[in-house]
């Protein structure tokens, strides 16, 4: 039987992601479950599975803090705030694009193994 | 008879230099130990075969276009004519094709570092610097012990607060040593170079060589610059401590490496095994 809440678009695990952290964000203050999938559009409302899932695996990355609510179960926050987060986001890209430029050097970690092997032949033989 | 001769020496001394050379180069510890000296050497064959290129196909042209002796020599007969119109014209549509060639792949190579340059200038607006000898340091929040430096127009280094909680101030010192190193001596220009040398040219293992051989000799030379400065132990501690925190067991040979040339150039009666323990 299909869940009608998840219906008409299929989203993407990282655009649900980002929406329920956007709600905390929003929020300002601790939220449980319920209150975030409260945020969503009526016609796009994840099922609060979805929205447990989710909190769960932001918890597990480090981006979600959860804590025990007043009444039993739990609430939920952003870890960071969004500013925060989005220079993290931007540190990020800059770091993966470390990979690709040649013009970004490294302190640790862009030599080839090849080069590396001559190194440890190298120092092995004085 | 003389320029087809001067003509096809050029050619040869290119071909010498830009396929022999990576041979002669790429193997030995003396790279190792001098890797200035190496680092040059590897850029003056490059440079130097493309120069005689360039010289051959100049004099082919030259003698094609001004001098009428060239083309009719009697002593060369039909040798040095044919020579001076294929060098001559054949190193024309290279010469064209070689342009349109380097056009293409460098482009995207420049537009991946304009965004570069621009994702750099957002971190740096958002997050605090500092002068150290002459360049901008700027450190970031981010749970990964990381430091890298930007060339122009960024010109600075950026280094993330995970490094700097596991570094003594000395050890950071050294780090940024090393990336301001590489800021001054115009590292990533060459490491850019080798990489659109590799880009135009993906087929010939001696740019593929040129453009990681590159990579290490800058880290190499880095290191030294550092070790110099701010001293062995410390530079060769950082190294130690980036090894065990970013899981790069190059790091640790390079703590090495630094290690033996110390000792090697210590008086003999000062010579010990240097202990560079990782802390915590």
């Amino acid at each position: 039987m299909t869940d009608k809440s998840d219906t008409p678009a299929k989203r993407s695990r990282g655009e649900l992601e980002n929406a329920v952290m956007r709600a905390l964000w929003r929020a300002g203050a601790p939220s449980s479950a319920k209150e975030v999938q409260a945020t969503f559009e009526a016609d796009a409302t994840p099922a609060i599975t979805t929205v447990l899932t989710i909190l769960d695996r932001l918890h597990k990355k480090g981006s979600v803090v959860k804590a025990p609510a007043a009444g039993g179960g739990f609430v939920f926050s952003a870890a960071q705030s969004e500013s925060e987060s989005a220079a993290s986001t931007m540190v990020s890209a800059l770091v993966a694009s470390s990979d690709r430029s040649a013009a970004l050097l490294r302190f640790a970690g862009q030599l080839d193994p090849r080069d590396v092997e001559a190194l440890r032949a190298a120092l092995e033989s004085d | 008879m003389a320029v087809a001769v001067t003509v096809l020496a050029c050619i040869g001394a290119s071909l010498v230099l830009i396929v022999g050379a990576p041979l002669v180069l790429a193997h030995g510890r003396w790279r190792f130990r001098w890797p200035r000296l190496a680092l040059a050497a590897w850029y003056s064959a490059f440079l130097g075969g493309i120069a005689a290129a360039a010289l051959g196909l100049v004099a082919s042209m030259a003698a094609v276009a001004f001098s009428r002796d060239a083309l009719s020599d009697p002593v060369g007969g039909w040798f040095a004519p044919t020579v001076l119109v294929v060098v001559g014209w054949g190193g024309l549509v290279a010469v064209g094709g070689l342009v349109a060639l380097v056009t293409t792949r460098f482009e995207p190579l420049a537009a991946a570092d304009r965004a570069l340059h621009q994702q750099m200038a957002l971190v740096a607006a958002c997050h605090p610097s500092t002068r150290v000898r002459g360049v901008d340091v700027t450190v970031v929040p981010f749970d990964r012990a990381f430091a890298m430096s930007i060339p122009a127009p960024s010109s600075r280094v950026l280094v993330t607060t995970a490094l700097e909680r596991a570094l003594t101030a000395v050890e950071l010192a050294a780090v940024v040593e090393h990336e301001r190193t590489h800021l001054r001596q115009h590292h990533g220009v060459i490491a850019q170079l080798a990489q659109l040398n590799r880009a135009c040219t993906p087929g010939l293992a001696g740019a593929r060589h040129l453009e990681r051989t590159t990579r290490m000799l800058v880290e190499l030379i880095a290191d030294d610059a550092a070790a110099r400065g701010l001293g062995t132990v410390h530079t060769a501690n950082a190294l130690v401590k980036m090894a065990h925190l970013a899981g790069d067991e190059s790091a640790t040979l390079r703590a090495r490496r630094l290690v033996d040339a110390a000792n090697r150039h210590a008086p003999s009666r000062r010579r010990s095994p240097l202990a560079v323990r990782v802390q915590g």
